[in-house]
């Protein structure tokens, strides 16, 4: 298993189009850029801008401050042990989704431990705390949809539904224009309904 | 707007069940976070360009096109240099400067360092050399080196001013620092050596190095030092690592390992020996902090500085720290009940030792569904007060699982068929052998040679 639920080659990580470059509506440090991994004060750099987004993206998903301490830690040393550099076109896109992705793998494994009724059994685990009305199939389809979005489409998506940004604050946040996240957003979840195999009408 | 509402509604329900974690929480998480991930990162950087034997520089060019400017990343490739360098610059915040009789030439970052190269730190916050083979080389402002070959190794010649040396576990040889009067060799540890007008001074951080003075050697360990000068031996060692940029994490180090000696001192009697499960002496001690995540087989961590062995199914304690790197839960269940072949004895586990607890294969540990007996976890956990290893190894590890896996366990006692070994009738026929008992000052066998604790199931 490569790094735990981070993208694993900078493929992953759709580079900016031309036509979203820095325009006169954004500021300087709102632009993306490229971030050499390989340098430790740039990953402090980014620890301190982006954790915080990380850490509330995993909270979202697990509801405990440990499982979310320990997705941020996952993050971001999957960053350090990276065998080669990583050039990070959009570092809050990459770090958006490979929270989600991060968190879900957790949860994953979390719901990989079942009610143990075994009399002769020595481990007793508990069970799932999820309500009786929790579709587990459909949530398996949104976690593979997720890891199927890029980084880019994800971060737009979990930005505007999760973390309640309005289309301009995205805009700003990823550095693009409003209209390149609008186009994004509708592309998202067109992809997102197909991936789910959920026709528009039953959402 | 309605299918809008429905995917918000699908998507706050599956991948946001729990909303917003409390905002006072954050920050002192993320603080938590930033300081367990320290000691790897400190390990880490240097790394990763060595193990590719490239590193990647990013090299920006705009290009007007069109009347539209465009920003392309162009990514280069420059290798480490050739068999007369033995590193590169890995950072120079200020002047970093090659000297060759009267001229200087500035170095910049990714700058190879040539063969007996003498480099000067003039300004800033120095900077960071990283060796070809892997180890890092902290330069404070104003401090003079070169880097030379030894007979099994690297020779690092300080001639003024600090250094804090990272040193990499060296594969088949050591990591020497030679100051005018010292001279200091590590295998894989974080260390400071001064080297002032008047003598020269060697505190270690993290791990173990032997330092040799004429014909004499002492081994320190971390918080120890040794100087040959009385002026700078009386400066205190947290002052005289407060310029490095990872000060903050040798700190850490330094005060988990004197919380750990402190709580140490004084108990050093021969642990009594226990039933193999054993009571609760420590009840209510638990870590400050854990970190428990699913092993990643293609990244493992390098073992703790100073340690041999490591690897996966491996776990080891450092006063006030207990890490273990890719164990199952059914393991550390074992080893956390004091079951394992690794405890069984009764001697308990003792700090700075990597023990190898092998697999637990459903013979001490029953029941539970199949993850429990494959998937492996890394963990590394903090004592908040003081532990000594058998309370870490012990309740506290018990008190983790139990948190974070929500275990329970019970324990039952069988009588099972056993071979007991006993001298034959006719006497012992085993006779005195004529080998020669190990010289403790013989040099060490090389990094990799098995040494650590294993099962023998």
């Amino acid at each position: 298993m490569s790094a735990v639920g981070v993208p694993k080659s900078i493929d992953d990580v759709r580079p900016v189009p031309p036509f979203a470059a820095p325009g006169p509506q954004m500021s300087a440090a709102a632009a993306p850029r490229a971030i050499n991994i390989s340098v430790a004060e740039e990953l402090e750099q980014l620890y301190v801008e982006f954790a915080p987004l990380v850490y509330r993206t995993a909270w979202g998903v697990l509801g405990s401050r440990e499982d979310a301490e320990d997705v941020v830690q996952t993050v971001f040393m999957a960053l350090v042990r990276r065998e080669s550099p990583l050039e990070l076109r959009n570092p809050k896109a990459y770090l958006c989704k490979a929270a989600m992705t991060a968190s879900l793998n957790v949860l994953r494994a979390k719901r990989r431990r079942p009610v143990l009724v075994d009399d002769a059994g020595l481990v007793e685990m508990p069970a799932s705390n999820r309500g009786s009305s929790f579709d587990e199939d459909l949530y398996e389809r949104l976690s593979r949809a997720m890891d199927e979005l890029s980084a880019e489409s994800a971060a737009v998506l979990l930005l505007r539904y999760l973390h309640d940004k309005s289309l301009a604050e995205i805009a700003t946040e990823l550095g693009l224009s409003r209209t390149a996240v609008a186009v994004r957003l509708f592309r998202s979840r067109a992809r997102l309904r197909a991936l789910l195999h959920v026709p528009p009408e039953k959402q | 707007m309605t299918h809008e509402n429905g995917l918000r509604t699908l998507l706050e329900r599956y991948l946001k069940p729990h909303g917003e974690p409390p905002n006072a929480d954050v920050t002192p998480a993320l603080e938590r976070v930033w300081r367990r991930m320290q000691p790897d990162m400190l390990r880490a950087p240097a790394r990763l360009p060595v193990r590719s034997m490239s590193v990647h520089r990013p090299i920006r060019v705009i290009a007007a096109v069109a009347a539209a400017a465009i920003l392309i990343v162009v990514v280069a490739s420059s290798r480490w240099p050739g068999a007369d360098s033995l590193g590169r610059v890995e950072a120079a915040d200020g002047s970093l400067y090659s000297l060759a009789g009267d001229t200087r030439r500035l170095l910049r970052q990714g700058d190879s360092i040539g063969l007996d190269e003498v480099l000067r730190s003039n300004g800033g916050a120095g900077a960071m050399l990283a060796l070809a083979d892997g180890s890092r080389v902290e330069m404070r402002s104003q401090s003079e080196l070169s880097l030379a070959r030894a007979d099994d190794g690297v020779r690092i010649r300080l001639g003024t001013g600090d250094i804090i040396v990272s040193a990499a576990e060296q594969r088949d040889g050591h990591l020497y620092v030679q100051t005018k009067d010292m001279t200091v060799a590590v295998v894989g540890t974080v260390f400071l050596v001064n080297a002032a007008e008047d003598g020269s001074r060697v505190a270690v951080i993290e791990g173990e190095v032997r330092v040799r003075e004429g014909a004499l050697e002492k081994r320190l360990r971390p918080g120890e030092e040794v100087s040959t000068s009385p002026v700078l031996a009386a400066r205190p060692l947290r002052e005289e690592i407060a310029w490095s940029r990872h000060a903050d994490a040798h700190l850490a180090i330094l005060a988990a390992f004197e919380k750990g000696m402190a709580q140490t001192a004084g108990t050093l009697a021969p642990v009594a020996a226990q039933s193999p499960v054993a009571t609760n002496p420590a009840a209510g001690a638990e870590f400050e902090e854990a970190s428990i995540r699913e092993c990643d087989p293609d990244n493992l961590p390098p073992p703790p500085a100073g340690a041999r062995g490591g690897g996966a199914n491996s776990f080891q304690m450092t006063p006030g720290r207990t890490y273990g790197l890719c164990l199952t839960l059914a393991t550390l269940i074992r080893t956390a009940y004091g079951v394992g072949p690794a405890l069984i004895s009764g001697r308990g586990m003792r700090v700075d030792v990597v023990y190898g607890l092998g697999v637990e294969n459903g013979v001490r540990v029953r029941g539970g569904p199949e993850w429990v007996r494959t998937q492996p976890y890394t963990i590394e956990a903090v004592a908040g007060g003081p532990a000594d290893a058998e309370t870490m190894r012990g309740p506290m590890l018990r008190a983790l699982l139990e948190r974070r896996f929500g275990l329970k366990v019970h324990v039952e006692t069988e009588q099972i068929p056993a071979v007991a070994l006993t001298i034959a009738p006719g006497g012992l026929k085993m006779k005195e052998g004529t080998c020669t008992p190990p010289d403790p000052s013989a040099p060490q066998p090389p990094p990799g040679t098995p040494q650590s604790t294993v099962d023998m199931v």
